[in-house]
């Protein structure tokens, strides 16, 4: 008796997780079928769920009217070189925050804990003025250099480096190694996964990164694929025979990164579990 | 000799990555400070300190207290309701043996996106006449508002869009929680006779409660500072109904470059996240169990 | 008067695995302090699991209080569970632990409040109402996760190993509150537990399980000195009882034709047994023609020392007083008493009935 209360109590729960799971995907799933419909078929009342021939068209139509491949090398190039340069800079500060005592690292720990709990916003117009007098806006120089401090990376990096064992790193000092080997043979390699996860975070929010890169690329060969999309989005948009173009150009965007998820899907779920920086 | 060796170490290890943490972050947040006191207009060199003008301009003005009705309405719900279903979420896969990983991904993946594309397709969903939602929503015979292009609706329509992206998020942090709550507690409950209600009440809400401050914090955050969909989907329109006090930011800021007001409002909203974050962490005492 | 009776139980997880406990026979009578005993993975959890109703029961019949109990939710078994980790609710003050399942029976405030404190103070809890498990020592939670037990003014307790996670000194301690409180307040308690230490001191009948069945079940007395097969025997005492291989002949037990012990055996024993014999029923003698005992390692103990060595190639340890001075020696001689020594089949492992009916006289 109490065993078919759980099945059911349990088919209950499949049922109920079927169809959230439904309506977290069917956006993507829409947008995925809406860019191989033809214009009548994306308009028709009522809705059409399935085209009737795929209208591959669609895609090579929108990479006519507007070069989204360079959209998104840019975007992949700037958020590869940001994800590097953050992983190192982080790394050290992390390091120094962990392993070395200096004046006034309390102060700046908690200089940095308040400016995660801060809006970036407020940094914005300043910014903007710094990259203006370096001569770097509208470059992509200027993006990748605005963004390679990251106080998300320090935090999951000083909260893995708090976790190596200290005979571990007394070890390596007591045959002679120096801060610099201490960080790039012990702490680092041994918290390979945590970089990698904030890595992979770094580089999807800033691949999806669209308010700041927005204000400092004007020239279209430089701008990032959020940026290009929502240009073309508002230069076509409101010709009614342009949406399964807009639709395939949304596909194209977003596609890399779902692959990514569906190849590091592991990685994701456990690294963003892992990264709540509790208390 | 070992000293300037010392000093050497702090350079290079605090030294180098600082370089860019003042540049973009803690100066930044200081020059703000400081133009927000003068009348510059981004284009002009000179400009006149005008003290505390811009503040009393912004304090006075319709607009300011219009986006911050709407910022408050938008962040309250989309917190609330982004945490809702995480917890939901995640107590249903809990007790799932087959898929949840499946389940789990599947309910994850708005996060992934990009906010922008993702505001797009939205707005394809949320089209009054054509647009998916209302045809479902006709089927059922229910109200079919016109969405983006309502100022009573436009708001809720970026509020679903926020919630949609974040709940598989808020979800892994809860299913990360429930799994840390030892199975002898609901045990104990099962023992008196515990109810689905009085487990939730008395075991699972407590126990989660840090997760709980956690995710509120945070989503909060980025509540006040949500642009995106609202850049892609209304624009702040129609009638300022989205206009939210970022939203009005950007456009002092960066349409009409009125640089002393819009350094002054983005201070009152770094002093408002503050001041809600100590109230959050304050009051957090009597609702959060370490 | 029967309290709680399991007839032929038999759990099993899955259709295609392994069964867990298989046609499991007890019956528990009222005011009894059984403990059920035997290494992890035995079935001796899953058992008292069933009882409370934590476990579903595959087949077989649950009486308890001679009401079959197998579809009745737990909260309705008239039964208090002791878990191994306290299960304490770490948000909750002790007053609010204690009174956890009165607040979910919509007690009233008073009677609650009344009941806690009453609880409390047998408990030497009152003092501590008002803090968290975290500000506790072991022992005090330990004292809160019984006081939930008893606020329930039930009389039959279930505990699942719940000293497991103290440390020795204030195991003992804790053991001696456990059975105080048993007596005192007249209940039927189940006692899980893998130390057979404990078994033994706070039994009243201890239930030997392995592989999901029932070895034994007896008073202490009765499955230390009548162990009914060899996993008992070496399960029971401490340090481990001695077996070694014999040949069994008309008036004595031999080893390479030197006599080991002299025995009067019928003729249905077989050619070759295994005999047990516990360290401490071991006599040392100073005839040369007794059994010579060669030492390889001396383990002081404190009032015992535990000397390991081996005669004719097999091994045998020995427990003697510690005053003794055996680190000059090589050789030990040794002498074992026939009313000591435990009969088993060599191969079953069973306890040879026969012997232990004509020679041990209690």
């Amino acid at each position: 008796m109490q065993q078919t209360f759980n099945r059911s109590k349990s088919v209950f729960r499949y049922a109920f997780l079927i169809v959230f799971s439904l309506m977290m995907v069917f956006p993507l799933i829409w947008m995925i079928l809406s860019s191989l419909k033809t214009t009548e078929e994306i308009f028709a009342v009522p809705i059409t769920l399935f085209p009737e021939t795929l209208q591959w068209g669609n895609f090579s139509g929108a990479l006519e009217m507007a070069p989204f491949w360079l959209y998104m090398f840019n975007s992949a190039f700037t958020s590869i070189c940001i994800v590097i340069l953050q992983v190192v800079l982080s790394s050290m500060i992390a390091y120094a925050l962990t392993q070395l005592k200096f004046k006034g690292k309390s102060l700046l720990f908690n200089s940095i804990l308040i400016t995660y709990m801060l809006p970036a916003a407020a940094t914005y117009v300043p910014s903007y003025i710094l990259l203006s007098k370096m001569g770097l806006l509208d470059s992509l120089t200027g993006i990748v250099v605005s963004n390679v401090a990251s106080v998300f990376t320090i935090f999951l990096l000083r909260q893995a480096f708090m976790q190596v064992p200290k005979e571990m790193i007394e070890a390596a000092r007591s045959e002679g190694a120096n801060d610099f080997a201490v960080l790039t043979k012990v702490m680092i390699p041994m918290c390979k996964s945590t970089i990698f996860i904030a890595g992979l975070i770094g580089f999807v929010s800033m691949y999806n990164n669209y308010l700041w890169p927005s204000l400092i690329v004007k020239s279209e060969d430089k701008y990032l694929i959020t940026v290009g999309l929502n240009r073309f989005f508002t230069n076509v948009g409101s010709f009614a025979d342009t949406w399964p173009f807009i639709m395939a150009a949304n596909v194209l965007t977003v596609v890399p990164l779902l692959l990514l998820f569906v190849l590091l899907n592991k990685w994701f779920i456990k690294g963003i579990s892992d990264s709540g920086l509790k208390g | 000799m070992d000293r300037l060796k010392g000093y050497g170490k702090i350079l290079f290890f605090v030294g180098i990555p600082l370089v860019p943490l003042l540049a973009f972050w803690f100066i930044p947040m200081f020059v703000s400070l400081w133009l927000s006191t003068t009348d510059w207009d981004y284009i002009s060199p000179e400009f006149n300190h005008v003290m505390l003008e811009n503040y009393q301009t912004i304090l006075t003005s319709g607009n300011f207290y219009a986006a911050l009705k709407n910022t408050a309405f938008f962040s309250v719900m989309t917190v609330i309701p982004t945490i809702i279903f995480g917890l939901v979420f995640a107590a249903l896969l809990k007790k799932v043996m087959k898929g949840s990983t499946l389940f789990k991904s599947l309910l994850f993946s708005p996060w992934i996106t990009p906010m922008v594309a993702m505001s797009i397709v939205w707005t394809w969903i949320f089209q009054p006449d054509v647009g998916l939602l209302n045809q479902i929503l006709g089927w059922f015979h229910l109200p079919q508002p016109s969405w983006l292009t309502d100022s009573n609706t436009a708001m809720w329509a970026i509020i679903i869009v926020t919630i949609w992206k974040n709940a598989g998020w808020a979800m892994l942090f809860y299913a990360d929680a429930l799994s840390k709550i030892p199975n002898e507690l609901y045990e104990v409950g099962k023992m008196e006779g515990t109810s689905w209600w009085q487990n939730s009440k008395y075991i699972t809400i407590p126990l989660v409660s840090p997760t709980t401050l956690f995710l509120v914090i945070i989503s909060l955050i980025d509540a006040i500072q949500a642009y995106d969909q609202i850049q892609v989907m209304t624009q702040g329109g129609p009638a300022g109904s989205t206009r939210t006090l970022l939203y009005l930011y950007y456009q002092m800021a960066f349409e009409q470059f009125n640089m002393g007001q819009a350094t002054a409002l983005s201070t009152i909203i770094v002093i408002l996240t503050g001041v809600l974050a100590f109230l959050l962490f304050y009051t957090s005492k009597k609702w959060v169990h370490y | 008067m029967k309290k709680i009776s399991l007839k032929n139980i038999t759990k099993q997880y899955d259709t295609n695995q392994e069964k867990i406990l298989e046609n499991f026979n007890l019956d528990i009578y009222d005011k009894e302090f059984i403990v059920l005993v035997g290494p992890s993975g035995c079935g001796k959890s899953t058992t008292l699991r069933m009882i409370a109703g934590l476990e579903s029961i595959t087949s077989g019949e649950l009486s308890i209080n001679e009401q079959v109990m197998n579809d009745v939710p737990s909260k309705d078994r008239g039964i208090a569970m002791v878990f191994q980790n306290y299960a304490l609710f770490p948000h909750l003050t002790v007053f609010d632990n204690i009174a956890f399942g009165l607040k979910i029976r919509k007690e009233d405030k008073k009677v609650i409040k009344e009941r806690v404190e009453e609880t409390a103070a047998k408990l030497g809890l009152t003092n501590y109402l008002k803090r968290k498990p975290k500000d506790l020592s072991g022992g005090q939670r330990q004292r809160v996760a019984l006081g939930r037990a008893i606020v329930r003014n039930t009389n039959i307790f279930l505990m699942d190993e719940p000293l497991s996670n103290l440390d020795a000194k204030l195991r003992i301690q804790m053991r001696e509150e456990i059975i105080q409180l048993h007596n005192q307040l007249g209940t039927t308690t189940v006692y899980v537990t893998h130390d057979q230490t404990e078994a033994m001191t706070m039994a009243s009948r201890i239930v030997v399980l392995k592989d999901g069945a029932i070895q034994q079940v007896g008073t202490p007395h009765e499955v230390y000195m009548h162990p009914a097969n060899m996993f008992v025997a070496s399960f029971i005492g401490s340090p481990t009882i001695n077996f070694l291989t014999v040949k069994v002949t008309s008036h004595a037990l031999k080893i390479d034709e030197q006599k080991i012990v002299e025995m009067p055996l019928d003729n249905s024993t077989p050619n070759e047994i295994i005999i047990g014999v516990r360290p401490e029923d071991i006599e040392l003698v100073s005839e040369p023609d007794a059994i010579k005992l060669t030492i390889h390692r001396v383990e002081m103990m404190g009032a015992d020392k535990y000397v390991y060595g081996e005669i004719m190639g097999q091994k045998l340890t020995v427990r003697v007083h510690n005053e003794l001075d055996i680190q000059s020696k090589q050789h030990l001689h040794i002498k074992l008493n026939p009313r000591k020594v435990h009969l088993f089949e060599k191969e079953t492992g069973k306890a040879i009935e026969t012997f232990v009916k004509d020679t041990v006289v209690v």
